[in-house]
């Protein structure tokens, strides 16, 4: 478990992270979400300790990181692809940094194997491609068989079998009762692996929710129809629906029934259905509209 | 709140013995340290030689006749290749220190040991096992080819018995070890290769020299101070007047060692990775 409690980051007079508080949780996947900039690296940097918070504190597993005997058994972590050097082997980088906390050589190869990097775990890691850099990265984060697991833009880099074996690992991981925490600026990378939301934007908590309460609040209660006859459809929908009205295709948008309730009044009323949609806003454009006001980079406007 | 159940095994966990062997594998691993040791070595014991053979007469000089008398004692002549050892030893010290800041490796390093500074003090235990011990094979080897080849040539030579001898081979030895902690140091503070490679080479050991030649007599009080004039007395066969005394020497050096590392530790344990 990890606890923020009015954590604050201040660069000179820019501030990174802006007095958040929130908690991740163990046995599901949480989803750190936010735009570039909005502060995802500096409080990841933060729960390691890596950064000094200008306000606020951090506790993983309901201490101070750096006090913890044996860190890299609580957190592993993953913050940057290319945290290695280039000249040393995956091998040799992972046993270097297996010997600080005391884990063996097997350990070692067993993550390596676990990744998929025990055929190039020799090679210079110079040589490494993003995806693999990635994997090196994720195998140092699970080196110490740690009880959270928390990765930076995990899916940066890799291929669509890489970012189906992420998911499957993070899902793995937290079905074992461990704290996964990770961060994207991908919405629809989101929606498929996590299980809790918390969104970032300009160093503030904008939404810390589960997933499916986020999609639930989102998604519009607003159906599309098109019918044999829409005035008859009108009368029949007149008292349930909230509201009705005619779009300029000649097709009637229902708010506060669903497609299925629509259908089967249609139906008992003897009325043919040609198209029936309901409206739904995508969580990509939720996690924008969330945003918007809080992105640090706006495109101009493409002139015409 | 609970906080996870999870057991940690007893013998996992951060110790400074664990962190040492970290060091120590991070270092061994990497080609650029054999090469740099390798270098330090064979050019220390060559220069020796080339010295030694220039010295009586047996390298000629462009002009086909002898070079000019080196007019140096037997000491000084074969240890002509010190110079090279303690620049590559200074490098190899900031190698050591800024290099994991190149690569990002350092914020991996630090969420292994969040502490930090054991991680400080181990790369200054590791580099001091790497430098110190081939430091004095190399001024050993220079010192035997270099007084062989004088003596076949019939030269005067000094044996190992000698204590000026031994004060030089020892202090020199000390003086690179030194300065690769000072590199270390620069290292650590700059986390630029280039920034505290420049420093190390042009502040520490061309600086004070230049500043020796040109300033007026009455700063030799205050220049004796600098890190290369206070090392003078324990790497220089000959002993000078106008510089520091053996054991003043031995402490003022050390305590510029010392103080470029606590400078590099307070900057560590505060600064953001």
């Amino acid at each position: 478990m990890i606890e923020v409690r009015n954590l604050t980051k201040q660069y000179g007079s820019v501030t990174a992270v802006d007095d958040i508080s929130f908690t991740v949780h163990p046995g599901v996947v949480t989803g750190f979400l936010g735009p570039n900039g909005a502060g995802k690296s500096t409080t990841m940097r933060m729960i390691l300790g890596l950064d000094r918070p200008t306000g606020g504190s951090v506790l993983v597993n309901g201490s101070r990181y750096r006090k913890s005997p044996a860190p890299v058994h609580e957190i592993g972590a993953l913050l940057e692809a290319k945290g290695f050097d280039k000249a040393r082997s995956a091998r040799n980088h992972l046993i270097a940094l297996a010997a600080s906390a005391g884990i063996s050589v097997a350990r070692v190869d067993e993550v390596l194997a676990l990744v998929g990097l025990a055929e190039v775990a020799r090679q210079k890691a110079g040589g490494f491609s993003l995806g693999m850099g990635q994997r090196l990265g994720i195998a140092v984060a699970l080196l110490g068989d740690p009880g959270i697991v928390m990765l930076d833009e995990p899916v940066n880099g890799l291929d669509p079998d890489g970012v189906l074996w992420i998911r499957t690992l993070l899902r793995a991981l937290a079905d074992e009762g461990r704290t996964v925490f990770l961060s994207s600026h991908l919405m629809t990378e989101m929606e498929l692996i996590a299980d809790q939301l918390i969104i970032i934007g300009r160093g503030k908590i904008l939404a810390d929710t589960s997933m499916k309460e986020f999609i639930d609040s989102w998604s519009s209660n607003r159906v599309r129809v098109i019918a044999s006859d829409i005035s008859a459809l009108q009368g029949v929908l007149a008292g349930s629906a909230e509201s009705l009205e005619a779009d300029t295709h000649g097709a009637l948008i229902v708010t506060g029934l669903s497609a299925a309730d629509i259908g089967k009044a249609a139906f008992d009323a003897g009325i043919a259905i040609l198209e029936l949609t309901p409206l739904n806003v995508s969580l990509e454009e939720a996690f924008m509209d969330l945003t918007r006001a809080s992105v640090q980079f706006h495109t101009g406007e493409v002139a015409a | 709140m609970s906080t996870s159940s999870r057991q940690i095994p007893a013998k996992v966990g951060v110790r400074f013995p664990r962190i040492l062997r970290s060091e120590f594998i991070k270092l061994r691993t990497l080609r650029s340290t054999w090469i740099l040791l390798g270098s330090m070595l064979v050019l220390f014991i060559a220069f020796g030689a080339i010295a030694a053979l220039a010295s009586t007469g047996q390298i000629k000089d462009g002009r086909g006749g002898p070079p000019q008398s080196l007019g140096l004692d037997p000491v000084t002549t074969v240890l002509a290749g010190a110079g090279f050892a303690l620049l590559i030893m200074a490098v190899f010290g900031v190698l050591s220190g800024a290099r994991e800041y190149g690569s990002g490796m350092i914020r991996t390093t630090l969420a292994f040991v969040p502490k930090r500074l054991p991680v400080l003090w181990a790369k200054v235990v590791v580099l001091v096992a790497f430098v110190l011990p081939v430091a004095i094979l190399a001024g050993l080897g220079a010192f035997y080819l270099g007084m062989a080849v004088l003596s076949a040539a019939g030269h005067d030579t000094v044996s190992l018995g000698d204590t000026a001898a031994q004060r030089v081979l020892v202090g020199t030895a000390g003086y690179i070890t030194g300065m690769a902690i000072i590199g270390l140091a620069l290292g650590m503070a700059m986390r630029s290769m280039p920034g505290a490679i420049a420093t190390v080479i042009g502040g520490v050991l061309i600086l004070p020299a230049l500043l020796t030649a040109l300033l007026p007599e009455s700063w030799r009080s205050v220049l004796k101070y600098l890190p290369s004039n206070a090392a003078a007395p324990f790497t220089e066969v000959n002993v000078r007047v106008d510089l520091l005394a053996l054991v003043p020497g031995v402490l003022v050096f050390i305590a510029w060692v010392v103080l470029s590392l606590a400078v590099a530790a307070w900057l560590f344990a505060r600064r953001d990775a």
